[in-house]
Formats: structure tokens, C-alpha cells, sequence
């Protein structure tokens, strides 16, 4: 058994196999950090690799990204403190009176892949559903989707409660949907907006770098 | 035929799934299909052969009587039988759909079409996306005023009324919701043809909007459609049947459109094909609606792609054959200073005229392009499959050859039109001269 057989078995989504090996590993005494590192990750890197290169699909993400979480569940309780690590907090979904889900599933799915933990709260979600999730879950980031120009307005609403209640610097906020802008995301006080599901990682990344 | 309140008992009794679990029966059933139909994207063949049309019918009807449609609100998941689902698609094969829009001199019937027919399709035009307040009616206009557009499919919405932003739910969305419609009306007037039908209500999105729009004076069922589609892939929510019951009781004809997305849980067009027509099939079961606009495009909004091409025709083919619907595509692109934007147009409205379409859902970006799609659909109507092939496949690689033309050259209407005159500027009109001259030698009978 190698490291590399869990990469492998992660990219190309074979689940039973994949936790067979990590148990294995983790019995053998490999150091769990590099079960985590040079096995679940770069299983995932290959994902998103055949992802860029139209070889695997949405499905795939969202199978690779259930996969890696099973594997990282198993390791969890090897690791020495701190390692392991995720990338940030995210709360996402659709705002109120919005129903179009599949942009905001795949932005989630890409976030996960990268190492965020992601809470999906669905379509049609009042604006303080997200805050409470947000604070509940203890975020740094929430992230909006709306696909309509009546729809933005409650990206707006989600702004405005945050800065009224005192919560503005406590979690960052992004946008995405087909009429939304950096331009409308400056102007309603987001910290960010994001064209597609890739960018919306980079952006996470770099805000959770500031 | 199901009645919608039989939908509402599924919806509270089927089986209880979370939408990921949903997500990912359908993107592997969808797989399972296309294998089992052998369902072969050709680039090479955009307006499909009917052995594939037909396959992607019933790899449909398979895909829809496996997973039924989710329910947002519930979490449950919607049963069909396979018998159902066959049943929706012979009710209408018997009564292929044809609903009359408009009034008095404005009145037009748009009729189920197939891809043989001489009758071209209907040149259902209008304004769409997000206007301004200054250029919302010489917008309207300048498709109102083009005789042969003979029904608008939509109207241009306004994001926001001077400082106030149409918020969904709330008063806001009203306000700006009878804002567009005094002005709407407006533009009817001016171009000397108040019986028009103005389609689907543009910037209203919420079921009270919507409802509060529908009076005398405002909108009426002569000149409207209220959207209850099916969201990609396969999701609904009460406000679908909410505005599907009301539709029924108020004799409004309801706005259907399948949507998929390629690279998403459709893994490509083969895939796309399919998803579009199951739901069609879904929508149909609930909605009765007689005409349905087919969408796609990729996951980084990509459209008027070879894939995109080959699943419109593949999925309009089905339903030409199998079902019987009116059908409809969008044929409109990015608004540019090129010839780019009307042989995006005119590429769409050739394949779509050879696909069987019966109506062209907003042709051109604005009226003088959709006048030029129009001719394109007159002459390209009845032409036979090879040809049709080879004309879309040469306009493809014309599109492409203009295609980097777009980066940095898109306008909005007020660019290329002259407000006051509610003509378009003459430098505009040499770059769709130009965009024709060269369509024509792709063999687009002009």
C-alpha cells in the first residue's frame, strides 16, 4: 500500500477503496499528515485537474468532495493538533425568493474540494437565516447567490442587517449570480464578487488571507 | 391528464431526499440512458436524424419515470410512472399545441411545427435583459414597430425605478412592476399596435407580483405569460403550481421553459438533450401549457456552441416527433459593434427553423436584427436536413472567425439606436449589411 494508491483511489472516486487504504495507512503507522497531504489532497487536486479538463462533471466534484470527507473523517482523530486545518468557514446559499440552485451547489462543491468547510443552506433563504447560520457555525464567510435582478435587493438585505447589528467585520460577504457585478457587490457594501465557481475559490482564499 | 392538486399529495407524500442525494440520482440515471440509448453528440451534425430524436425521447420519458422532480420546499421527491409520463406525450401527440396571442389586428396563432414544414416559424421577438428607465420604450418600440415580429415573448425589466429597487415580494416589485406596464403600453402605441402580445412578465418574479399585474388595463390573458418552469435540473416549489393553478383558472397560457446545463449534472450534449426533454415531459404533466422555449448553455454561460446546437435540435427533434408542443429558442446574442451580432442571431434561427421549431423566442437584440431573423427563418423553412446542415455548419465557422470581436465592443440599445427616431444608427446598420453579405455566401438565403 502507498500514498499514492489513496491519491489514486480519491480521483478516481473509488469511495470503499479510498477509506480501505487510508484505514490501512493509518494501521501501518504512516504519519497521518502525510495520509492527508499526499493522499486525500492530491486525490482532490487530481479531481479539479480532470474537472478543468471536461473529464469529470459536477457529479464528480460532488462525489470527490463526499470521498475526501469520509477519508479526512477517518484520519481527524490521528492528527496532532492544528494540522489538518481547513481553509475557512463558509455559509452559503440562494437569498430569499431565488429557486436556482446548481451555480451556488457547484461554487460549494469547489470550496469543499478546497479544503473550506462548507454549510449549503438550499434556495429561497431569508436573510438572517444566513446570519444565524453564519454565527451558529462561527463563518468567515458568507456567500449569496442570486439570479435576478428582484433577487439582488436581498443580497443587500443580508449587508445591511450584518452592519446594523454589528456583525459587518465579523464575517466576510460574497456574491454571485447571472446579474450580479463587482460594481453591485462595492456598492452594497460586499466584500467581494465572483464570475463563476473557480473565482469564487480564489476570492475565498485571498479573503481568508487578509 | 394528472391534476395539479394530485401534484401537491406527491409533493407531500413522496420520498423524502435531500437535494444533493437528488442531484447525483439524476446525473447518474442521465448517464445510465444515454449509454443504454446510445446517444452520440456529432459535431459535425447539428440539425439531429430522427433515430436520434427519437432515442432522446425515450431516454427522457426513462430519466423522468426514474426520478421524478424534486420539491425545494418539501424535500420529497415527485413520482411519475413511465405509463404517466407516456401519457402526457400522447395527449399531446393528438392534440398538437396552437394558442392565439394578441388582439383584434395584433392577433397571432402559433402552431406546432415540424422541421419539414414550408410554414416558417413565428417571429416571437422583443426586448429583453435589464433596461433603463430613459430607453425603455424606443426599446420596446423598436421591435413593436417591425410588422413581422408577430408576438414579443418578453419585455425588458428595469433592476430599479430612480432610486427604488424592485425588491421580489415586497411593494417595491410592484411599483416597478406597473411602471414597465403604463410604459409598455406606451410603446404599443407608438408603433401603432396596442393588441400586441408582450409575453412573459419581465421583471415580476414573486407569485403576489405577478397576480397583483394581471387586471384590465394592466396585463390581461390575450397579452401575457406567467413562468412555472421546472428549474434545471428537474426542481420545482409551491410557487409553480401556485401560478399553474392560476394560469388555469384565469385561461392565461403559462410560460414554459426547459433548461440544462452542459458540464453541470449533464455532463455534455448528449446528456443536455435529454435533461431538456424530461423537462419538457414534467412541466407538460402539470402545466398543459402549449408552447415551451428550450435553454442551454455551459456551465461558464457559453451559448450558440456547437454542443448547444446539436442538444436544442436534438431536444427540439424529440418533441417534434414525439410530443407535438410548440417549441421555441431564444435567438438572440451579445449586442456588439460587429457583424458578430446578428450572425449569432441569424446562426441560432437557421438551426432552430431546421430543428423543427414553431417560434422564435427573442430573436435579435433588437428590432432591426429581429426583422433579419425573420427573413433568415422565411427562406430557410422546408429546407432539407443536409443542406440545413450545411448552411448551420458554415455560419458556425463564420461566428467563430467574428467571435473575438466581442471582447471590449459591447453596447447596449442606446448605442445603436437613435431614441428620438427609434431607428438604428447608420454605422450600425452597414456592420448587419456587412454581417448579411457574408451570411449569404455561407449560403443563408437571404
Amino acid at each position: 500500500m502507498s500514498i499514492q494508491e489513496i491519491a489514486q483511489a480519491v480521483e478516481e472516486l473509488k469511495k470503499d477503496q479510498a477509506l480501505s487504504l487510508v484505514d490501512q495507512a493509518i494501521k501501518g503507522g504512516i504519519d497521518p499528515v502525510q495520509i492527508v497531504q499526499d493522499g486525500i489532497v492530491t486525490g482532490l487536486q487530481g479531481i479539479g485537474k480532470r474537472f478543468e479538463a471536461e473529464e469529470y462533471f459536477l457529479a464528480e466534484l460532488m462525489m470527490g468532495g463526499k470521498i475526501s470527507q469520509a477519508c479526512i473523517d477517518l484520519v481527524t482523530p490521528y492528527l496532532p493538533e492544528n494540522e489538518g486545518a481547513k481553509a475557512g468557514t463558509v455559509v452559503i446559499g440562494a437569498v430569499e425568493g431565488d429557486l436556482h440552485d446548481i451555480g451556488y451547489s457547484l461554487v460549494a462543491t469547489q470550496l469543499e474540494l478546497n479544503g473550506f468547510e462548507v454549510h449549503k443552506l438550499g434556495v429561497n433563504i431569508p436573510a438572517m437565516t444566513f446570519i444565524d447560520k453564519a454565527k451558529e457555525k462561527n463563518a468567515d464567510i458568507i456567500g449569496l447567490s442570486a439570479f435576478l435582478v428582484t433577487t439582488i435587493p436581498n443580497c443587500n438585505e443580508v449587508v445591511d442587517y450584518l452592519r446594523d447589528m454589528g456583525l459587518k467585520d465579523k464575517f466576510k460577504v460574497i456574491i454571485g449570480g447571472t446579474e450580479t457585478s463587482q460594481e453591485k457587490a462595492e456598492a452594497m457594501g460586499a466584500d467581494g464578487w465572483a464570475k463563476n465557481a473557480v473565482g469564487a475559490v480564489d476570492l475565498c482564499k485571498k479573503l481568508m488571507a487578509k | 391528464m394528472i391534476p395539479i392538486i394530485e401534484f401537491q399529495k406527491r409533493s407531500l407524500t413522496g420520498p423524502v431526499m435531500k437535494s444533493d442525494e437528488f442531484d447525483m440520482e439524476f446525473a447518474m440515471k442521465i448517464r445510465e440512458v444515454v449509454q443504454k440509448y446510445n446517444i452520440e453528440y456529432n459535431e459535425n451534425e447539428l440539425v439531429v436524424d430522427d433515430a436520434t430524436a427519437d432515442a432522446v425521447y425515450q431516454a427522457a420519458v426513462e430519466l423522468l419515470a426514474h426520478v421524478g422532480i424534486y420539491h425545494m420546499d418539501t424535500e420529497r421527491v415527485i413520482k411519475f410512472t413511465k405509463e404517466e409520463v407516456e401519457q402526457v406525450a400522447k395527449e399531446y401527440r393528438e392534440n398538437p399545441g396552437k394558442h392565439t396571442f394578441g388582439k383584434e389586428k395584433d392577433e397571432v396563432t402559433i402552431e406546432y411545427r415540424a422541421s419539414t414544414d414550408k410554414r416558417p416559424p413565428t417571429l416571437y421577438s422583443g426586448s429583453w435583459g435589464v433596461a433603463q428607465e430613459e430607453w425603455y420604450v424606443p426599446y420596446i418600440q423598436s421591435f413593436a414597430q417591425e410588422e413581422s415580429i408577430k408576438a414579443m415573448g418578453i419585455t425588458a425589466g428595469l433592476a430599479k425605478l430612480g432610486d427604488l429597487k424592485a425588491k421580489a415580494g415586497t411593494v417595491s416589485e410592484i411599483e416597478v412592476g406597473l411602471w414597465e406596464q403604463e410604459h409598455i403600453k406606451e410603446a404599443l402605441e407608438k408603433a401603432g399596435r396596442p393588441g400586441l402580445h408582450v409575453g412573459l412578465l419581465a421583471t415580476l418574479s414573486s407569485p403576489g407580483g405577478i397576480m397583483t399585474m394581471m387586471a384590465p388595463g394592466l396585463r390581461e390573458a390575450h397579452n401575457t405569460q406567467i413562468g412555472v418552469h421546472i428549474i434545471p435540473e428537474m426542481k420545482i416549489s409551491w410557487s409553480q403550481f401556485v401560478l399553474a393553478k392560476f394560469c388555469q383558472v384565469r385561461g392565461i397560457q403559462p410560460w414554459q421553459s426547459s433548461m440544462s446545463m452542459i458540464g453541470g449534472l449533464c455532463r455534455n450534449a448528449a446528456d443536455a438533450s435529454v435533461g431538456l426533454t424530461a423537462n419538457l415531459l414534467g412541466q407538460l404533466s402539470y402545466a398543459r401549457g402549449q408552447l415551451c422555449s428550450l435553454f442551454t448553455n455551459h456551465m461558464d454561460g457559453k451559448s450558440a456552441t456547437r454542443p448547444t446546437h446539436w442538444a436544442y435540435s436534438a431536444a427540439a427533434r424529440a418533441s417534434e416527433r414525439n410530443i407535438k408542443v410548440c417549441i421555441g429558442g431564444c435567438a438572440s446574442g451579445v449586442l456588439c459593434k460587429s457583424p458578430f451580432t446578428l450572425i449569432q442571431s441569424v446562426n441560432m434561427a437557421t438551426l432552430f427553423t431546421a430543428s423543427g421549431m414553431s417560434y422564435c423566442w427573442i430573436a435579435g437584440n433588437t428590432g432591426i436584427e429581429a426583422r433579419y431573423a425573420g427573413e433568415v427563418m422565411n427562406a430557410m423553412a422546408g429546407m432539407e436536413r443536409g443542406q440545413a446542415n450545411e448552411v448551420v455548419n458554415k455560419v458556425m465557422e463564420l461566428q467563430s472567425k467574428y467571435a473575438p470581436d466581442v471582447k471590449g465592443n459591447t453596447c447596449k440599445f442606446p448605442d445603436v439606436y437613435d431614441l428620438e427616431t427609434v431607428q438604428p444608427h447608420q454605422w450600425y446598420v452597414d456592420y448587419l449589411d456587412k454581417a448579411k453579405e457574408e451570411l449569404a455566401a455561407c449560403g443563408v438565403p437571404y
